[in-house]
C-alpha cells in the first residue's frame, strides 16, 4: 500500500528562494526511508510538506490515497483522521516541548486527537515503559538535557501511534548511548508496522535506521535513489549528498 | 563597568531560575502546604493579604509571622533560607523608603529620639513604620512560601479559579517556558560576542551591535514560535487544552 505519491512537488520560501524543485516519490507503509543531503537542500521542507504543515506551490501530494492539500486539511474530521496517522519529530525539541510537564506533553497529542482516557492511561504507560520516563514525570521540560529531551519529543509523537513517523535529524546532538537507545528504539517502531522517514546528516546511521536512501542534490531535487548497502560505503555518492 | 553591568543582569536572570529549580525541589517535598491544592492557596494568599493590609496592630501582626514561620517549618522548609530571603532585605528597603516618615517634619506626633534640637523620630511614625513593614514583610513572606511549595505551572492553572480563560492560562505557561530559551539565547549572544571583543567599543559601535542582538532574537522568536505552532498543529492542535 501506497502512504505518500507526491508528484512534480515544487516549493518556494516566500522571498523566492526554491526550497524544493520537482521531487516525485513513493513511500509504501512499512518501509524505512532515509533523506539525505546537503544543507538547505530542502530535506525539512520535505518532511513538513509530508506532514500537511506546509503545501506545495506547484504538483500533487496524495497521502494514504487522498489527495492532500490546505482545504482537506481544515475540514476536522480529515484534519482528525490525518494526524491520528502521521507523527512528526522536529530536529529541534525544544519547539516541541511546550507543556508545563513531561506528562503534560505526553498527554497533549491524545487529548487533541479524542483519545478516550482508559485508552490515554494504557499509552502513558507503555511509554513511560519504552521511554524510561518514569523519573521525568513531573519535571519541566526545559529542565530536561538535550538527550532526555528528544526522548521526550520522540514519545509524545509515538503516544498518538501513528501509521508514519517522520523525524527530522534525530541523532543530532546526542552522545553514543542515547543515539543507540534512538536507533533501536526506531528499529522497533518499524519491526511494528510504521513506516519511518528520516531526513539526516549522519552518514553513519544511514545503514541502521533505513533500507532505502533518496538523495537530495544542491539543486532542491531528488538526485538518486538507492538501497542503504550502496549508500554507506559509497564516498562518490556521500560527497554528491554533502555528507563527506 | 557597562559590560559588567549586562554581565551582572545576565547572572541574576539566570540565577532566578536557579531560584524557581531549587524552589521545585521544595514543592516536591510532602509538607503542610504541598498538600493544600494551588487554587486553595491562592485564596488563602488573597484573603491573607487583605485581612494583613487592614490590620492597624503591631502585636497581631507580630503573632502573624510567627505562625507564618511555624507554617514554613511544617512545610519543611529551611527557615534560615526562607529568613535570608525576606526578613533582610524587606525591612532593609522598606526601612530606607519610609525613613522621612519617621521623623515629625513629614508626621507630627510625640518625640522618640531625637537627632537635633528640632528633629526628632515621632512614636506614631515608628509605629507606622514598623505597621508597613510588618504588612508587606508578611504578605512577600506568604508569596514567596506559595511559590515554594506550588509549581509554578500549578499556580498558572489555579488563576481558573477567578475564570480566566483556560487559553490565556495556556499562553501565560508557554510564555514562562519560552522566556527561558530566550534568556538562554541573549547569555549565549553575550558571551559570543565578547568572546570576539578585544578592543574597547565606540559608543556607536556598541549601539549598532546591541540593534542587532536585538533584531537577531526577535527573529529566532518568530522562529521559534512558528515552528512551535507547527508542532503543536502536527499533534492534532485544534485550539482546545
Amino acid at each position: 500500500m501506497k502512504i505518500y505519491e507526491l508528484k512534480d512537488i515544487s516549493y518556494s520560501y516566500f522571498k523566492g528562494k526554491v526550497a524544493l524543485d520537482n521531487i516525485n516519490l513513493e513511500i509504501s507503509a512499512g518501509e524505512k526511508v532515509a533523506v539525505i543531503g546537503p544543507n538547505g537542500c530542502g530535506k525539512t521542507t520535505l518532511l513538513s510538506i509530508l506532514d500537511g504543515l506546509l503545501f506545495p506551490n506547484f504538483g500533487e501530494i496524495k497521502a494514504f490515497g487522498e489527495i492532500l492539500n490546505e482545504t482537506k486539511l481544515e475540514n476536522p474530521e480529515f484534519n482528525i483522521n490525518f494526524r491520528k496517522k502521521t507523527g512528526y519529530v522536529f530536529q529541534n525539541p525544544d519547539v516541541m516541548l511546550f507543556c508545563p510537564t513531561v506528562l503534560d506533553e505526553l498527554s497533549f497529542g491524545p487529548l487533541q486527537l479524542n483519545i478516550d482516557n482508559n485508552e490515554l492511561k494504557k499509552r502513558l504507560e507503555q511509554m513511560i515503559e519504552l521511554f524510561h520516563l518514569e523519573k521525568l514525570l513531573k519535571a519541566a521540560p526545559f529542565s530536561l538535557s538535550f538527550g532526555e529531551k528528544k526522548r521526550v519529543a520522540l514519545a509524545s509523537v509515538i503516544i498518538n501511534n501513528p501509521e508514519v513517523i517522520l523525524l527530522d535529524e534525530p541523532t543530532t546532538g546526542l552522545d553514543p548511548k542515547n543515539k543507540n537507545i534512538l536507533i533501536n528504539l526506531i528499529n522497533k517502531l518499524n519491526q511494528n508496522g510504521k513506516t519511518i522517514i528520516t531526513a539526516t546528516h549522519d552518514y553513519n546511521v544511514i545503514s541502521e535506521i533505513s533500507t532505502r536512501v533518496e538523495i537530495f542534490g544542491e539543486e532542491n531535487t531528488i538526485i538518486k535513489s538507492l538501497s542503504h548497502a550502496n549508500v554507506s560505503n559509497n564516498p562518490e555518492i556521500l560527497c554528491s549528498a554533502g555528507l563527506l | 563597568m557597562k559590560i559588567k553591568f549586562i554581565e551582572k543582569t545576565l547572572s541574576e536572570t539566570a540565577e532566578f531560575f536557579k531560584w524557581e529549580f531549587f524552589a521545585e525541589k521544595y514543592a516536591s517535598k510532602n509538607g503542610l502546604f504541598q498538600k493544600i491544592s494551588s487554587d486553595k492557596k491562592l485564596v488563602i494568599l488573597i484573603l491573607i493579604a487583605i485581612s494583613i493590609n487592614l490590620c492597624n496592630s503591631l502585636v497581631v501582626l507580630a503573632i502573624t509571622y510567627l505562625i507564618l514561620l511555624m507554617l514554613v517549618l511544617i512545610s519543611k522548609i529551611n527557615p534560615g533560607f526562607f529568613i535570608k530571603k525576606i526578613l533582610v532585605i524587606i525591612p532593609l528597603v522598606l526601612g530606607i523608603i519610609l525613613l522621612p516618615s519617621t521623623l515629625n517634619i513629614v508626621i507630627n506626633g510625640s518625640p522618640l529620639l531625637h537627632i537635633t534640637k528640632y528633629i526628632f523620630f515621632t512614636r506614631e511614625g515608628v509605629y507606622l513604620a514598623s505597621v508597613i513593614i510588618m504588612r508587606t514583610l508578611i504578605t512577600v513572606s506568604f508569596v514567596v512560601l506559595i511559590n515554594l511549595t506550588t509549581p509554578w505551572n500549578q499556580i498558572l492553572n489555579s488563576l481558573s479559579v477567578f475564570k480566566i480563560p483556560d487559553i490565556v492560562i495556556q499562553i501565560l505557561n508557554m510564555s514562562y517556558r519560552y522566556l527561558y530559551i530566550l534568556i538562554k539565547t541573549i547569555e549565549e549572544f553575550h558571551y559570543a560576542l565578547k568572546s570576539r571583543i578585544l578592543t574597547k567599543l565606540k559608543i556607536s559601535n556598541s549601539r549598532k551591535l546591541i540593534s542587532f542582538q536585538i533584531a537577531s532574537l526577535f527573529r529566532k522568536s518568530l522562529s521559534l514560535t512558528d515552528l512551535t505552532y507547527k508542532a503543536m498543529v502536527s499533534r492534532g492542535y485544534t485550539a482546545k487544552y
